[in-house]
């Protein structure tokens, strides 16, 4: 496989760089390379934060890109930001009850309500967890049970059934949706 | 994620370089931190000030960085594998006291997370502008030994290797790192215990009355501790071998040659690089830590062009590896130099390559040199 360029931004407080990490670790686990790289706007509450992750079968010489495959997105002001630099043949994915999407040529987009169905199984912070099931049925990067894995070792026992529901919602909502599985 | 506590385990993990600079240094026996905050070192004192104390270590946050240091350096005189982390000013307030540490033969580790300079600079972004600094920074003469990682498994690899270099040697070692390197996020890989070469301090055997601290029948003296039984007496006055001042001219020649010997007489043992592709190469790039990485993939673009290009990567500044450089000159390829700073390794290189054969790139601090660049550069140098 070449190198797959994900960006992953948002508003700080969307756990943009914890969804990065949840990736890159999963690939490292399963023997892929895995490489994130973190920006963030300059210091100030309500500022944006991004990942920069590469994965690939074979060892990633350079972290740094500027165009991605895959663009990952929460709000109008990071989907404005970088929809231009997603490559020819890519995808955006974005969250849809916040970003209202515009025309990008040769690029798919498609939209999920992370927060809201978040906050329909009571907390808004499982919103990246959502966007997590989702984006890996469509791009179909690992077997759920290796995500759902590192999750686990992530977050406290308590929070667990929480996170697995959260990944279902997304997974669920990607396979309802016709024509993109 | 496996522990969080204390030591880590063996395993696969997807590891901030800072982090994994710190899990490394547990493993190598690091007990005792001093620092004073900064950026891009940060990480590596927070993780510390979680974990020392988990492992009967002691993390100290100090009022700024020349105490830091000198708290490292007291600590290691207790016997207490130590080290700091800093970046950029803080690095420059640390120099008389690394000075210190040579002269008194104090093995402490540095670790400097390059920033963009001078001055206050760029904190949160890129440099490499302290090369030159890590060997000149302090004043009179003296020797380091620096290790350069371009990656997170080098920031617990080369960690490892700088305390066992340090306690070797008795002398100051640096980590010198930067910003991307530092907060990159990638595999790392810790290995069991046992597969890791943990060097320890050489305790004297002598009885208390007849030691003698900076004995010169030894290039690396026996290193006792205060507390132990032994007299420690240590200034940073040129001193005889019981530690004490001295002008005498033959003791002090003594004691300095002794001191840079046992350096440049294991430079073979000390130094460190990477070669890719300078079997045939007519050009073969120099660079180190982030630039490294942007130098290996345009050598392999311009592979693909058809350049014989190479690529001869830097793992230790001091000593400069030129024995391996002069070496491939003889097959009487080109170089050129890659750097994020104004020209520090390209002075280095032309020291032992003919000024006529070494190209430089400079870039200025604040991002990496992106691989098109340097590929542009090697057209350029191909092309006339």
């Amino acid at each position: 496989m070449d190198e797959t360029k994900i960006r992953l931004i948002g508003a700080g407080g969307h756990g943009i760089l914890t969804l990065g990490r949840i990736i890159g670790e999963t690939a490292v686990k399963n023997g892929m390379e895995a490489i994130m790289t973190i920006g963030y706007s300059p210091a100030r509450r309500g500022g944006w934060s991004r990942a920069d992750l590469i994965l690939s079968d074979e060892k990633i010489d350079y972290p740094i890109f500027t165009e991605s495959n895959i663009l990952i997105t929460t709000t109008q002001e990071t989907y404005d930001l970088e929809h231009r630099n997603v490559m020819e043949g890519g995808l955006i994915i974005y969250e849809s009850s916040l970003v209202n999407p515009k025309i990008v040529n040769d690029v798919r987009q498609v939209g999920v309500q992370a927060f809201e169905n978040a906050l329909k199984l009571g907390n808004r912070v499982v919103a990246n967890i959502i966007i997590l099931g989702f984006v890996n049925t469509i791009l179909k990067l690992f077997p759920d049970e290796a995500l759902l894995e590192v999750i686990k070792s992530r977050v406290k026992a308590r929070y667990r059934d929480l996170n697995l529901r959260a990944y279902n919602v997304g997974r669920r909502i990607a396979m309802d949706m016709v024509g993109v599985v | 994620m496996g522990s969080r506590d204390g030591i880590l385990e063996p395993g696969t993990y997807f590891m901030r370089g800072n982090d994994a600079c710190v899990e490394g240094a547990l493993i190598a026996g690091c007990r005792f931190f001093g620092g004073y905050p900064i950026t891009p070192s940060n990480e590596i004192s927070a993780l510390m000030a979680r974990k020392l104390p988990l492992i009967g270590g002691v993390f100290i946050q100090f009022e700024d960085e020349i105490a830091s240091i000198m708290g490292v350096i007291g600590a290691a005189n207790a016997g207490v594998k130590s080290m700091t982390a800093t970046s950029g000013p803080g690095f420059s307030l640390m120099q008389e006291a690394i000075g210190l540490a040579y002269m008194i033969e104090t093995p402490i580790v540095i670790v400097n997370v390059q920033r963009g300079g001078p001055s206050t600079g760029l904190p949160t972004q890129v440099g490499q502008g302290d090369f030159l600094q890590t060997h000149y920074g302090s004043h009179g003469d003296y020797m380091t030994i620096v290790y350069l990682p371009n990656s997170p498994q080098e920031m617990f690899d080369m960690i490892i290797k700088a305390f066992n270099a340090a306690w070797t040697y008795r002398v100051p070692t640096i980590l010198l790192s930067d910003q991307m390197v530092g907060h990159m996020i990638e595999r790392v890989v810790i290995p069991s215990l046992e597969d890791i070469l943990v060097v320890d301090r050489v305790k004297p055997d002598v009885d208390p009355e007849k030691y003698l601290p900076f004995d010169s029948k030894y290039l690396v003296p026996p290193m006792a501790v205060a507390g132990e039984g032994y007299r420690v007496h240590l200034t940073g006055l040129a001193h005889d071998e019981r530690g004490y001042p001295t002008t005498n001219p033959e003791t002090v020649s003594k004691q300095y040659e002794r001191m840079a010997e046992k350096i440049r007489r294991n430079e073979d043992r000390i130094i460190e690089w990477e070669e890719y592709l300078t079997h045939d190469a007519e050009l073969i790039i120099v660079a180190f830590g982030i630039t490294s990485r942007s130098a290996l993939k345009a050598v392999k673009d311009a592979r693909r062009l058809g350049y014989r290009v190479g690529l001869f990567r830097l793992k230790t500044g001091w000593p400069f590896p030129w024995k391996p450089l002069t070496r491939l000159a003889e097959q009487g390829c080109r170089f050129l130099v890659v750097e994020i700073n104004a020209g520090q390794v390209v002075r280095i290189v032309r020291e032992y390559i003919p000024n006529e054969l070494v190209y430089h790139l400079p870039w200025h601090p604040g991002s990496v040199p992106p691989p098109e660049i340097i590929l542009k550069k090697i057209r350029e140098v191909f092309n006339g």
